[in-house]
């Protein structure tokens, strides 16, 4: 084979998650087809949702009048531009990503560069796995947003589908470009981050917090768009004048969508083919360059030696030495820290959110307020479920460290217990600051609100404990020489579906008797009914004493054939 | 000479293997002994190691260190000695200063004990003010200078090593030579494995081979030294090539 198309297939499977990867026994292949259809399910979901949503706002933007006036060709053209300049946006942020992590953080050139590789093969092996990855993300997005706009606005045709095809292909060049420039100061950040792990943290909640509230207006939004076909709060005369004027100037987001709609096409076509031809070019000019210097010094920051500082001593309990480990090793990895920390930070806006929707929609439904108990606990139990799949990996994680720390005078049920309380204690202070905030907003009685508590700790309890055991007995080392974890494994992914169906189970049984009560229009009563609260409290508890005993029984045979190597 | 380690027809045979990894292993060692297990790549070494801490559960055998047995007592035989495994790719996300209290802390150390064993350790070790950072970003030996130091935190009466002498500078290696002779000198025993024959002439009292699972030879560096024409290395190539030629094929070797 080629050497240059033999490194980027190496490059190209080297980025395919571990579970979708075959692993050359029959369990592997299972666990790969499972993966697979998980994936392909949750797409399809969420394409579903984005084809609904998307074509209710297509047509309803493109009938928009402005002065009473209707102008469909405007409309569709603005709606086009800003779909395609977000898509750009995106890119843009993927792409730096991926750039970064083939220049800077696959580790691999080290190797590379000693085998009979051309630095043109390495360079273009690299930057079309790059350009690959983002064209396969390219065609669902562009077959996703114009099928669905063309469909919605009845504008399909042999031309649209024809431009979409070529579209697709062409979309991820801009990015790689504009990401070509700003992938240095990029990576420079990130690793002067990654030493600072408590402002990275905070950044990344803070992120995250914004997103999400950001994330839970426009789904507010949709919802109002899908209830009564309007959004007029959004879409005023003010907001219409300066979408106007951004469209002008959101190049070359507007030149697709001049071509998509056929609209000044022989002067679009050269301007989309003259910015696709300068954006590769400069794009291969300036990763060359970077490249090259990464090849010859490697660019790298001098490790951040501290300062002089005093020797502390100071002694503290073994079992604070456990968990002081423990902390350490999620705090001071940016991406642990992320999947648990920040995860568990933002739990409670989440629940607030869905369950104000949910009420809302129950409000809806019968017309009064009521249910919150039985859909706040709900709501709470499946975030909580989500925040704690971290726990899958609590042997993993230790990577070598795992076995020798069977060398030092530790039982195997302090060693794992230290690993359950970290786990238990970031996912007891979420659920508490969720149910906080709903007995405080007024989303369920502050009596119930304590009774959701109990019935998701003990959940969390039961998933913190049965993930670990069940790394324990099947543990997925890392093979990178910090021990990092970088992709789920199936420990993950079984974790993942019995907490949410497990999380459903008891959603299903304590919102049945609500289901029932909305089918028949019955108000709702003021306070939830015995058998919710039984509910709430007994199965849970059955699930935490199941949990414990799977995670005690022939605990310390486990823990002694753990082994990091056979 | 008081008993330190006593290790009893240990068999180890891996999960998904065929063969042992060693196979019917006897060793005493006692105070005032540095024991060098030498072998080749795959002999039974790290394995036997392994089974002696604790890391791995025997097949078949008894090992008891200090009185106590590994299996039975882990957590009292633990705490007599300190070990140095081939892999110090562990605790990277901590610094070494917190890496250092971290075992103290495991070991029951108390403050005024860590500090005097820190002062001693950090002038054979060096490593200053490097102390103060994530492991994560120091060399290969500098973890290993640390993984050494922490085992040697709470004063082991038995200090145990796998394969220590590889990655460390010729300076810290003369320096923890002398180290070992001294603290043996105390009353304490060592024992580590190496393929590296010098080493185990350089500081070892006692020597044995193993060879594709099983012990072929036990005895005192010094009097082999001065009863034999032929050199040490001579003798190892000569009885595990033997035992070489009697191993199982590759096939076999694996279900």
């Amino acid at each position: 084979m080629n050497r240059f198309l033999l490194l980027t297939k190496k490059q190209i499977e080297d980025s395919v998650p571990q579970p979708f990867k075959r692993n050359g026994n029959r369990r592997g292949l299972s666990s790969m087809i499972v993966s697979t259809l998980l994936m392909l399910l949750l797409i399809a979901v969420m394409a579903t949702a984005f084809v609904a949503i998307f074509g209710k706002l297509s047509a309803t933007y493109v009938n928009i009048k402005i002065n009473r006036l209707p102008d469909v060709a405007a409309r569709e053209y603005e709606l086009m531009t800003m779909c395609y300049f977000a898509l750009i946006l995106v890119f843009v942020c993927t792409s730096t990503a991926g750039l970064s992590r083939a220049l800077f953080e696959s580790g691999d050139l080290d190797a590379l560069v000693t085998m009979p590789f051309s630095a043109n093969d390495l360079f273009f092996s690299k930057l079309a796995s790059v350009y690959i990855k983002q064209t396969a993300i390219s065609i669902f997005f562009v077959t996703a947003i114009n099928f669905t706009f063309f469909v919605a606005t009845n504008t399909l045709t042999a031309y649209g589908g024809l431009v979409s095809f070529a579209v697709a292909f062409a979309l991820p060049l801009v990015p790689l470009a504009i990401s070509s420039v700003v992938v240095l100061p990029y990576y420079l950040l990130k690793r002067s981050l990654g030493s600072r792990y408590l402002l990275y943290f905070l950044l990344m909640t803070v992120v995250v917090g914004l997103f999400l509230v950001g994330y839970s207006y426009v789904f507010t939004l949709a919802d109002a768009l899908l209830d009564s076909g309007k959004i007029s709060t959004l879409f005023n005369e003010r907001t219409m004048a300066k979408i106007s004027q951004f469209v002008t100037y959101a190049y070359p987001a507007n030149i697709i969508a001049n071509l998509l709609l056929e609209r000044e096409l022989g002067k679009s076509f050269g301007i989309f083919v003259a910015i696709n031809v300068v954006a590769t070019g400069l794009g291969i000019v300036i990763v060359k360059a970077i490249f090259t210097r990464a090849l010859q010094a490697r660019i790298s920051l001098p490790v951040p030696h501290s300062k002089k500082k005093r020797l502390d001593f100071t002694e503290h309990s073994k079992a604070f030495g456990l968990f002081k480990k423990e902390f350490l090793s999620v705090i001071r990895t940016p991406s642990y820290s992320y999947m648990f920390f920040t995860t568990a930070a933002v739990v409670p806006i989440m629940v607030f959110f869905s369950a104000r929707i949910g009420l809302g929609l129950v409000e809806n439904l019968v017309g009064e307020h009521g249910y919150g108990f039985e859909i706040s606990t709900f709501i709470v139990l499946l975030y909580g479920t989500l925040n704690n799949t971290f726990c899958s990996t609590n042997v993993s994680r230790d990577g070598s460290g795992a076995i020798t720390m069977k060398a030092l005078p530790y039982s195997p049920t302090a060693i794992l217990s230290s690993k359950v309380a970290i786990c238990s204690i970031v996912s007891f202070f979420s659920i508490a600051v969720s149910c906080i905030i709903l007995g405080a907003t007024g989303l369920e009685r502050p009596i119930d609100a304590f009774v959701t508590f109990l019935s998701a700790i003990m959940i969390a309890a039961a998933q913190i404990f049965f993930a670990t055991r069940l790394d324990l007995m099947r543990p997925h080392f890392s093979n990178t020489e910090d021990g990092e974890i970088k992709e789920a494994n199936s420990t993950v992914s079984t974790v993942i579906s019995l907490g949410l169906l497990t999380s459903f189970a008891i959603g299903a049984a304590l919102l049945s008797g609500t289901i029932r009560a909305i089918v028949d229009k019955a108000p709702p009563t003021a306070t939830p009914s015995a058998l919710s609260y039984v509910l709430a409290l007994v199965i849970p508890a059955v699930v935490l004493a199941a949990a414990l005993t799977f995670f005690f029984v022939g605990l310390k045979r486990a823990y002694s054939e753990l082994n990091t190597e056979v | 000479m008081e008993k330190v380690v006593k290790i009893e027809n240990l068999s180890k045979r891996y999960k998904k293997s065929a063969v042992l990894a060693v196979d019917d292993f006897s060793l005493e060692c006692f105070e005032g002994e540095i024991v060098g297990l030498l072998g080749h790549n795959g002999a039974g070494k790290s394995t036997t190691l392994k089974c002696l801490t604790g890391m791995l559960p025997p097949t078949s055998g008894k090992i008891t260190v200090c009185g106590y047995d590994v299996q039975k007592e882990p957590v009292k035989a633990k705490s007599t000695f300190g070990f140095v495994s081939d892999k110090h790719d562990v605790f990277v996300k901590m610094t070494g200063l917190e890496y250092l209290n971290f075992i103290a802390d495991a070991y029951g150390v108390s403050k005024a004990e860590r500090i005097q064993r820190y002062e001693e350790l950090e002038k054979i070790f060096r490593l200053e003010d490097r102390v103060f950072d994530v492991i994560n970003d120091y060399s290969h030996g500098m973890r290993q200078k640390i993984c050494m130091m922490g085992s040697l935190i709470h004063h082991p009466k038995l200090w145990i090593l796998d394969e220590p002498m590889i990655g460390l500078d010729p300076l810290t290696s003369a320096r923890v030579r002398e180290f070992m002779k001294k603290y043996v000198s105390e009353g304490n025993c060592i024992l580590f494995s190496t393929h590296n024959i010098a080493s185990v002439q350089k500081v070892c009292s006692r020597a044995v081979i193993i060879a594709n699972s099983k012990k072929l030879a036990d005895f005192n560096v010094a009097d082999f030294e001065a009863n034999n024409d032929m050199t040490l290395e001579e003798y190892f190539l000569q009885i595990t090539d033997g035992a070489q030629n009697d191993a199982p094929e590759t096939e076999e070797r694996f279900e």
